[in-house]
């Protein structure tokens, strides 16, 4: 039995498409077989909420008169780009001034869905086209022409562990690492995680459709760094960080319940991001692939105290408990993503399908079957 | 039984051994919480006193007859829980487990008896939602 997009789709205009929580369809599959849950089961939603430092969205503020080519720009007193035509710029999630540096490029975004004046002030040289070099005034979500998230890397398939086993605290992005291993922070939703649902990516491409910030967005591409190379184990989950995706969608329609600007000690800025994938069963392997449990998605432990040293492997079951074993040793474990807010956004994907407002797109283009991300080599330069 | 207590010195106070004195006359041990105190300048002592009721008791009446000024504490540290996203930084940071989060509902707990006021959590929480007073 396979079933085509067309299919399901139908279904949810209909009304009588059967949409199911990743959760919940793993809860099924404790008792039914791949088979049975195709034949159940049309469509699973996923979510994620948690910190994805590699997100950022583009502004227009319009013309002032004169004219300006604001070529170096500041929002709230955060140095934006200024590498964009005239009156756009990019406003990456962890831009921030050296002043003030708890706040960034992430709380601007979450200033601007909330509504919230933020104060830009550009400069330029001064062109015969755009003869004025300096502006300062107020901007918001009502004035902003196009405020466009626009992600380069978003839902990472799978993290590290991490802890740390120096003998001081360290502040990182994977939060406080306290010394001799006294903890261990991890941060993929597991079994409800959009990427580890469809670990191949048969459904996720350039064009899905997806839960964005608490509205309708879209895969825009493969995110950066997709990497189809990991170890991948017996249930087909790759070990460690592996795909990512790039998301895109209307910044001013989102929640600040679901776009959230952060700050980690010592660290600074990023932004926590709310991402809901939805994953049409086409087929037994479709049903296969989101049965899969905690206990199943394995990940690796890394040391953040001592150059990302590798200390071992440990699964989602065993994250969740609250306690890891390492070579006989137990370290306490508490998340860094929202499960809380993650089970939201799945719910309300699957909310939204069940009352027939969201359709499922297939992807325009597939993500890459083979991808390998490269290190920075460093060269000798001569100037 | 342990009680959390913050203790007020006068500058006088400060030359005398008032820890040593309830350990060794009343068998109360001290967990110095935190320490804001200098010698002949005065401060305050956050403290676990553990003991039996009657030692704590009397090692409280000893204190008290001698000018250290008690005050019960409640939990100093807060926190603004409708902005809270229930991430979990904080209750992985917090090393007395005062903040969890677990199953069944991964909601953030807060409890306060817990607490030893270390801080952790101010620094840990990514939406910076947590301050403490030293309150009495």
């Amino acid at each position: 039995m396979t079933k085509s997009y067309q299919e399901i789709n139908e279904k949810i205009r209909k009304g009588t498409a059967v949409v199911m929580t990743a959760e919940e369809v793993s809860q099924l599959a404790e008792s039914l077989s791949p088979k049975e849950i195709l034949k159940r089961v049309d469509v699973v939603t996923t979510g994620t909420f948690g910190a994805m430092c590699s997100s950022g969205a583009f502004l227009n503020f319009g013309h002032p008169t004169p004219a300006i080519r604001m070529e170096r720009i500041e929002l709230n007193g955060v140095p934006v780009s200024g590498g964009l035509a005239a009156v756009d710029t990019y406003v990456g999630a962890t831009d921030c001034s050296t002043e003030n540096p708890t706040y960034g490029g992430s709380h601007i975004l979450e200033d601007i869905i909330a509504g919230k004046d933020i104060v830009l002030e550009a400069w330029g040289k001064g062109t015969d086209c755009y003869p004025r070099k300096h502006v300062k005034t107020i901007v918001n979500r009502d004035t902003l022409n196009e405020a466009i998230l626009c992600s380069p890397r978003n839902a990472y398939q799978n993290y590290n562990v991490a802890t740390n086993t120096t003998d001081r605290i360290k502040y990182t992005y994977m939060g406080t690492l306290l010394p001799h291993m006294k903890n261990a922070s991890y941060s993929s939703a597991g079994e409800l995680s959009p990427l580890l649902n469809d670990p191949e990516c048969r459904t996720i491409g350039m064009g899905t459709r997806i839960f964005l910030g608490g509205t309708q967005g879209y895969v825009a591409w493969n995110g950066t760094q997709f990497n189809t190379t990991k170890p991948v184990n017996e249930y087909g989950i790759p070990i460690g960080n592996a795909r990512t995706i790039a998301t895109i969608g209307n910044l001013k329609d989102m929640s600040t319940e679901f776009v959230r600007g952060a700050y980690f000690e010592k660290y600074g800025t990023t932004l926590y991001m709310g991402v809901g994938v939805p994953i049409p069963l086409l087929d037994e392997d479709l049903a296969m692939r989101v049965s899969i449990r905690n206990r199943q998605i394995e990940t690796n432990i890394v040391d953040y105290g001592n150059g990302y040293a590798h200390l071992g492997t440990t699964n989602y079951e065993a994250l969740r408990s609250g306690q890891i074993e390492l070579n006989g040793r137990k370290i306490r474990t508490a998340p860094l993503s929202s499960l809380y807010k993650a089970r939201i956004i799945a719910a309300t994907l699957k909310e939204w399908i069940e009352r027939g407002e969201f359709t499922l797109t297939e992807p325009v283009r597939p993500m890459p079957s083979v991808s390998s991300v490269g290190s920075l080599k460093i060269v000798e330069v001569d100037q | 039984m342990e009680k959390k207590v913050l203790l007020s010195f006068t500058p006088e106070l400060t030359f005398r051994s008032f820890m040593n004195d309830i350990i060794n006359d009343y068998n109360v041990t001290i967990n110095i919480v935190k320490a804001d105190i200098e010698i002949a300048k005065g401060g305050k002592l956050l403290v676990v006193l553990d003991g039996s009721e009657e030692d704590l008791a009397g090692a409280e009446k000893y204190l008290a007859e001698n000018g250290v000024k008690i005050s019960k504490v409640g939990s100093a540290v807060t926190f603004d829980q409708s902005r809270c996203i229930s991430c979990g930084s904080c209750a992985s940071a917090c090393p007395v487990g005062a903040l969890t989060i677990a199953a069944p509902d991964w909601k953030l707990q807060f409890n306060p008896e817990k607490c030893i006021i270390c801080k952790l959590c101010l620094k840990s929480c990514p939406m910076r939602l947590f301050s403490v007073e030293f309150a009495e």
